[in-house]
């Protein structure tokens, strides 16, 4: 047997919870080591939100107390069995996280941190003054242990019912960040706008994440309800959702070991030297500090501190002219009809008129170039069509359906992919993650099924990795599929866009200004790339600066100038239109000299 | 209801407003001020003008704890002082900040008094034992309708 391929991270987690009864008989060890279990699980929901989402939840603690009184009252009070409480506990946590993404979706970054802080605030002053339903200051003191039926769990086979949860826990989490959910949370975490337009539904990522993370912290909570078959409003004071915050942030955002190696060091480590446990929050304070300073990245990044700096790959040079060929499924096209339709668009930003009443139609399967000086709205347009922008006037229909008030993502989704001017490649991801985010939305499965790894979710992902691999090696860049983008050239950096873009098979693509910047030869490999992508049946809306470059590429051109259609026609019609000529290609004139 | 006032909110509140005055004045008008509000807008940018850019950030550190203790300063006097004195009054700012919009100094004065009186009125007129909660409450319920803050501008992408 292989075994590299034995030691997965979820065996190596498994191993370590099940021996630590064998190795450790003493009881106030064994319960600290199933209270780090309980936290790593809750920290381990938390990362999904916080680390890889990156949604400012920091009042986590309060659902991590819904789920403990939640259990705690079912149990104490109503007498419910013990697997109903848990199973209960985690629905409310459940409820909760729903209600929670619904704040996200309209609140970001700060004013999210800030609104769930006070949702913390405000859950343990509820605690306190719901006596009825809550007990009050005092709290519930007489929880029962675990139990099934008539049978009651001894601490140390409670302990092994959480290390088996935690095991399930990291399962989940495994397969969830290993697969493109992971990969669409990171894109969604490093531009929320650029992920709408590549196809992510930004809300339903939104609640599945937060109903996810908050399951676990409510499973989490009703679980330490028993463990100390106590709990009180001081348990879930606001000292407990930072305490969540920094485990993933000293752990290290967005990465899987992150949660585990946070919460041992920050609960463990001063638990274990004595000395240091009266100045907890001291210690807390002084691992943050170190860690900001030291490593940005948290503790899952020391070990590359110690290892000798490898420089990534730089792909420094012209892109590599070979390129390749994609199959891809011949779309059939009718050339007479129109593939977008845009009606009298307009659109100012206050006094500024960035588009005025503009019209123009695409042809299925045509090329499109859309020319104009700097600043006449070419990229307003490309925004309208992808909807980052809502026009103030008029229509746009996408193969005669009006897209116009439809959200990014939809209309992604509908067969519209683009590039951007400013670049907006993911610079932490290497070049197969970027191509692979927009392929996530090609012939997807659902999100439970990854969650369980079945095989609709693995047959996925080899699928696109498949798909990805070719389009690295389309746009010529199949020896930088591990170079993160970041490190990329400018020129690599314009060829992965398109690359990213054409991954969902789109019938339409928006190429905005795919050849600032790039050579002469590399021009000639884009003149190349835009033929095959044309060949494959795919229409395209082109927006460039090489007015030459245009004219050679282009079945129509469509020229803007300070918001107005100034003129549209074949290449020849627009090199000899007089208001075209003034406004933008300028004039020959003879020059005495 | 009889709400009372006493000499030292007075002059409590008359010496909060020559410093939050005299903060504006300094932010709109002068050099260094100016310099402040052009970090926090685009370091990059702000650092190829010329501008210090650590230099200015150590500085409004140094602003903003002096004004922190200056307000430590004058309410200690009219609650009392103990060792977690910090968090609550650190939350209740950020809540101020929040309510008014990020960057606005008038707003985050606004958003301080609109969160003071409504805490002082719905202990007084509600609940006591959600004194605390209920401006954030308030908090929550003007942030979900106007996310941006009270006076805060919205944002959008640029490509």
């Amino acid at each position: 047997m292989n075994f590299r391929r034995f030691i997965t991270p979820v065996r190596i987690v498994a191993f370590a919870v099940i021996i630590v009864p064998i190795l450790i008989r003493n009881p106030y060890w064994l319960n600290l080591i199933a209270l780090l279990e309980i936290y790593t699980l809750v920290s381990l929901g938390l990362s999904l939100i916080l680390g890889y989402a990156g949604q400012a939840l920091l009042g986590l603690g309060a659902v991590y107390g819904i789920g403990a009184y939640t259990s705690a009252i079912l149990i104490v009070d109503y007498s419910l069995p013990f697997y109903l409480a848990l199973l209960a506990a985690m629905g409310v946590a459940g409820v909760v996280g729903l209600l929670l993404s619904l704040i996200s979706a309209r609140l970001q970054g700060f004013y999210l941190a800030m609104v769930t802080i006070a949702f913390a605030i405000i859950f343990e002053r509820a605690l306190v003054n719901f006596e009825s339903l809550s007990h009050g200051a005092e709290g519930l003191v007489n929880i029962p242990p675990a139990f099934l039926g008539s049978w009651i769990f001894s601490p140390i086979e409670y302990y092994y019912l959480i290390a088996a949860v935690l095991i399930m826990g990291t399962w989940i989490t495994w397969n969830l960040t290993e697969s493109d959910f992971g990969r669409i949370c990171l894109a969604m975490h490093g531009n929320q706008s650029t992920a709408g337009i590549l196809g992510i539904n930004i809300y339903k990522l939104k609640y599945q994440v937060f109903f996810i993370g908050c399951v676990f912290a409510g499973l989490g909570g009703a679980l330490y309800a028993h463990l100390t078959r106590y709990v009180s409003p001081d348990s879930f004071s606001l000292e407990i959702s930072f305490f969540f915050s920094l485990v993933v942030i000293v752990g290290g955002m967005g990465s899987f070991w992150g949660p585990f190696l946070g919460a041992v060091g920050l609960l463990f480590l001063p638990e274990t030297l004595h000395v240091f446990q009266e100045f907890k929050l001291l210690v807390y304070g002084f691992i943050l500090l170190i860690c900001i300073v030291m490593l940005p990245k948290g503790l899952v990044s020391l070990p590359d501190r110690f290892r000798k700096k490898k420089i990534p790959e730089a792909s420094r040079g012209s892109v590599s002219m070979e390129g390749g060929t994609l199959v891809a499924p011949q779309i059939s096209i009718q050339h007479d009809r129109e593939i977008l339709r845009i009606l009298g668009v307009s659109k100012s930003f206050g006094e500024l008129t960035a588009l005025n009443d503009v019209s123009l139609s695409i042809k299925e399967g045509s090329i499109h170039g859309l020319i104009g000086p700097n600043g006449s709205g070419k990229t307003t347009l490309l925004n309208t069509i992808s909807s980052t922008y809502k026009p103030d006037g008029g229509q746009i229909f996408f193969k005669d359906r009006d897209i116009t008030l439809f959200r990014p993502h939809k209309i992604a989704t509908l067969g519209i992919g683009r590039t951007f001017q400013n670049i907006s490649v993911y610079p932490e991801m290497n070049v197969l993650d970027n191509i692979l985010v927009g392929l996530h939305n090609f012939q997807p499965t659902n999100t439970l099924s990854k969650a369980f790894d079945l095989p609709r979710a693995r047959r996925h992902e080899e699928r696109i990795r498949e798909s990805a691999q070719k389009l690295a090696t389309l746009v010529g860049l199949k020896a930088h599929l591990s170079t993160p983008a970041g490190a990329l050239g400018h020129n690599h950096k314009r060829f992965l866009e398109i690359a990213r873009a054409l991954g969902p098979q789109p019938s339409l693509i928006l190429l905005d200004e795919p050849g600032a910047g790039l050579s002469g030869e590399e021009l000639l490999f884009l003149h190349k790339l835009i033929s095959h992508i044309s060949n494959m049946g795919i229409s395209i809306l082109l927006i460039e600066h090489h007015v030459e470059f245009v004219i050679d590429v282009s079945d129509f051109i469509t020229v803007l100038n300070y918001g107005v259609k100034i003129a549209d026609g074949s290449p020849a019609e627009i090199t000899n239109n007089q208001a075209v000529i003034e406004a933008y290609l300028g004039i020959q004139e003879d020059v005495d000299v | 209801m009889g709400i009372g006032i006493t000499p030292q909110a007075i002059f409590t509140f008359i010496l909060a407003m020559a410093i939050i005055m005299s903060l504006a004045w300094f932010q709109a008008r002068t050099v260094l001020g100016k310099s402040i509000r052009a970090v926090a807008f685009d370091k990059t940018s702000a650092e190829l003008v010329g501008i210090n850019t650590r230099l200015i950030i150590t500085l409004s550190f140094i602003i903003s704890f002096c004004l922190s203790g200056t307000a430590g300063i004058l309410i200690a006097p009219m609650t009392f002082a103990y060792a977690q004195l910090g968090l609550p009054l650190g939350i209740k700012g950020f809540a101020a900040v929040a309510l008014g919009g990020m960057g606005s100094g008038l707003g985050a004065l606004i958003g301080g008094l609109v969160l003071g009186v409504a805490e002082t009125l719905a202990s007084g007129l509600l609940w006591s034992g959600f004194h605390d909660t209920i401006a954030l409450m308030f908090l929550i319920s003007v942030l979900l309708l106007k996310p941006s803050g009270l006076f805060g501008k919205a944002l959008s992408a640029r490509y």
